[in-house]
């Protein structure tokens, strides 16, 4: 439905978008991810024609429109912050929208309520953006940004700017809204969580290239790089060194771990998320492949579990989430353990796989 | 408000209060002069001629102002090219020429023995000493008014009003009506304003290119010239007048203050 390729955008010598190309399918959810700054908004204007590109085709519907002007687009936009038109009231700016695709004005008043029920938005729909709360204006653009019936819908961060209560009620009428009209959808945000919770599929941008592309769960299990792999989730970073070239065996504080293939470079970085540590504590650290004595440093609460940070025998420091009001304090000790499987292995940047971890033969007091 | 407390309002409203004494010392002064027989006066031919010169040509210069500086406007506002600098240098050379200067250059470009004038004066079309003239003289020093005002208001347009509207299938031209001049409406139409307070009010460049038919600043000038400052009195309250009428009737349409904006 929406095809980019090799979209480049550049200001002068600094270049924003290098070559990107990404597509998506019709009735598709799917994020562009990245860290503010890496191009993912360009990226959504070029798509929209607010944007001339320096290179690349954008194609909707399989038509290319790279050089039609933006009214030839059919992209319903939502913007980071209000964009409604503040001289309009919620039920003008839907209907200004609506405007140019249907001339009765009586089916146009019927579709008007139905858009502005759709969001619970109907008893709303004389008031102008300054009366609205910052929830009330975003549910009014996403529907003003449907009107149109559009070919694809680009929001841009919607959920910017607002509490956290309020977020998570709009990313579900988002879904909501998705689901129900089935409307191919590009979504830009920052936000890994709204991301792996929203998308069919992930785009993963990182200074204006596509660095990971897949599902949320396969980026998330199985992450192409260290820079998805630390984006995705937080992790703790295990540096290994390389102690045989043939196989190739990275150690750390008493383990080995052989990997495949041919890492480059001796340095090796080890993730690890917080979710595979187990803890002696509770009881979870035995009958794991690799099992390190830790000293707390900190268990913080948040809810329904803890986060609580140890210090290995190397001075890596490591989260991991017990249950509930654990009675761990700084300098307690505590054993943690983890499976070489749930390591993700990178050297200079690229993944390697971790096969398995063995016992080191020798093994050098820290 | 972090180093000024709510008491302190009065330093602003002290240090206004002295422009604002100067701006009305010379209005009561003047008003001082006036004898019971200015009114009559006032309303003398010549001083009749001369006013409807003036409501006639400063309203047709305001049009033409704005009728061509609002798209400029728009123009600068939201479009960047080479040399837009200069382009802007330009729409600012009108305010800081001196009238009498601007006035001088017009007739160099379209006085009666230029190309341009002559054509135009076979053709019965004189533009010097006649109204086109005046309003040639009154648009050139006055548009620069409307022109930066209003790009003023189209910059703080949000363009992303702009880009959903285009999105939504309107064109340029239907956005402009729709979105951004609707919303810059405060600050054009002070422009508006302004552009014809300048325009009514203008004498340097007009009595240059067109000392005849008089309005009411040349008018004022002659009577100045043959009688002294005391026979300008009713020349100069009726276009005070005028002015202020105007400005007041403007003002109330638009339901806008006009140095405001909104």
């Amino acid at each position: 439905m929406l095809s980019v390729t090799g979209l480049t955008k550049r200001y002068g010598d600094e270049t924003v978008l290098a070559a990107l190309s990404l597509s998506v399918d019709g009735g598709e959810f799917v994020t562009l991810l990245g860290p503010s700054g890496c191009g993912k908004t360009t990226t959504l204007l070029a798509i929209a024609g607010h944007v001339t590109p320096t290179a690349g085709t954008v194609s909707i519907g399989g038509r290319d429109v790279t050089d039609s002007p933006p009214e030839a687009r059919s992209c319903g936009l939502v913007f980071q912050q209000d964009a409604l038109f503040p001289h309009m009231t919620a039920r003008e700016n839907v209907a200004y929208a609506l405007a140019p695709h249907d001339p009765d004005e009586q089916r146009q008043e019927r579709r008007v309520d139905d858009l502005l029920s759709l969001v619970g938005m109907a008893d709303h729909a004389g008031k102008h953006p300054e009366q609205l709360s910052g929830g009330q204006r975003r549910r009014v653009e996403l529907v003003r940004a449907l009107a149109t019936d559009p070919d694809v819908l680009l929001l841009d961060e919607p959920l910017t700017g607002l509490d956290r209560a309020l977020r998570e009620d709009l990313r579900a009428e988002i879904a909501r809204v998705h689901d129900r009209t089935g409307v191919t959808t590009l979504y830009v945000t920052h936000d890994q969580t709204e991301a792996l919770s929203l998308s069919d599929r992930l785009v993963i941008l990182d200074d204006g290239r596509v660095v990971g592309e897949g599902t949320p769960r396969s980026l998330y299990e199985r992450p192409p790089n260290r820079f998805v792999a630390s984006f995705l989730g937080p992790s703790a970073e295990l540096t290994a060194t390389l102690v045989s070239d043939d196989p190739p065996i990275a150690a750390w504080c008493g383990h080995e771990f052989v990997l495949e293939g041919s890492p480059p470079g001796d340095q090796i970085t080890l993730l690890l998320r917080p979710d595979d540590v187990g803890n002696s504590f509770e009881g979870t650290a035995t009958a794991r492949d690799v099992r390190v004595e830790a000293t707390v440093q900190d268990a913080s609460h948040r809810g329904p579990h803890s986060s609580v940070t140890v210090e290995a025998p190397d001075g890596t420091h490591l989260s991991l989430a017990v249950e509930g009001f654990p009675d761990l304090h700084r300098g307690d000790d505590l054993a943690v353990g983890f499976d070489a499987a749930d390591l993700f292995a990178f050297a200079g940047g690229e993944r390697c796989a971790v096969s398995r971890s063995r016992e080191a033969e020798y093994y050098d007091e820290p | 408000m972090t180093w000024l407390g709510r008491r302190d309002h009065w330093v602003f409203a002290a240090l206004g209060a002295v422009l604002l004494g100067y701006f009305l010392f010379p209005f009561v002064a003047f008003l001082g002069r006036t004898t019971a027989s200015a009114p009559a006066e006032a309303v003398s031919p010549t001083a009749r001629e001369a006013a409807v010169n003036s409501l006639v040509t400063a309203p047709v210069a305001t049009a033409v102002a704005t009728v061509f500086g609002v798209p400029l406007a728009y123009t600068l506002a939201r479009t960047s090219f080479r040399g837009k600098r200069l382009v802007e240098a330009l729409v600012v050379l009108p305010l800081v020429l001196p009238p009498v200067v601007a006035g001088a250059m017009l007739l160099t470009g379209i006085g009666r023995f230029t190309p341009v004038g002559g054509f135009l004066a076979g053709l019965g079309l004189g533009l010097t000493d006649s109204r086109a003239g005046i309003v040639l003289a009154q648009t050139f020093v006055a548009a620069p008014f409307v022109v930066i005002t209003a790009r003023a208001g189209f910059a703080s347009v949000d363009r992303r009003l702009e880009q959903a509207s285009r999105s939504m299938g309107y064109g340029r031209v239907a956005t402009f009506w729709h979105v951004s001049l609707p919303l810059a409406r405060g600050m054009v139409l002070a422009g508006v304003v302004l552009t014809f307070a300048r325009a009514i009010g203008e004498f340097g460049a007009t009595m240059m290119v067109a000392f005849n038919p008089r309005t009411m600043p040349t008018a004022i000038w002659v009577e100045f010239v043959s009688g002294g400052v005391d026979a300008t009195v009713p020349l100069a309250l009726a276009l005070l007048a005028i002015s202020l009428l105007v400005i007041l009737a403007t003002q109330r349409i638009g339901r806008a203050p006009t140095l405001a904006g909104w």
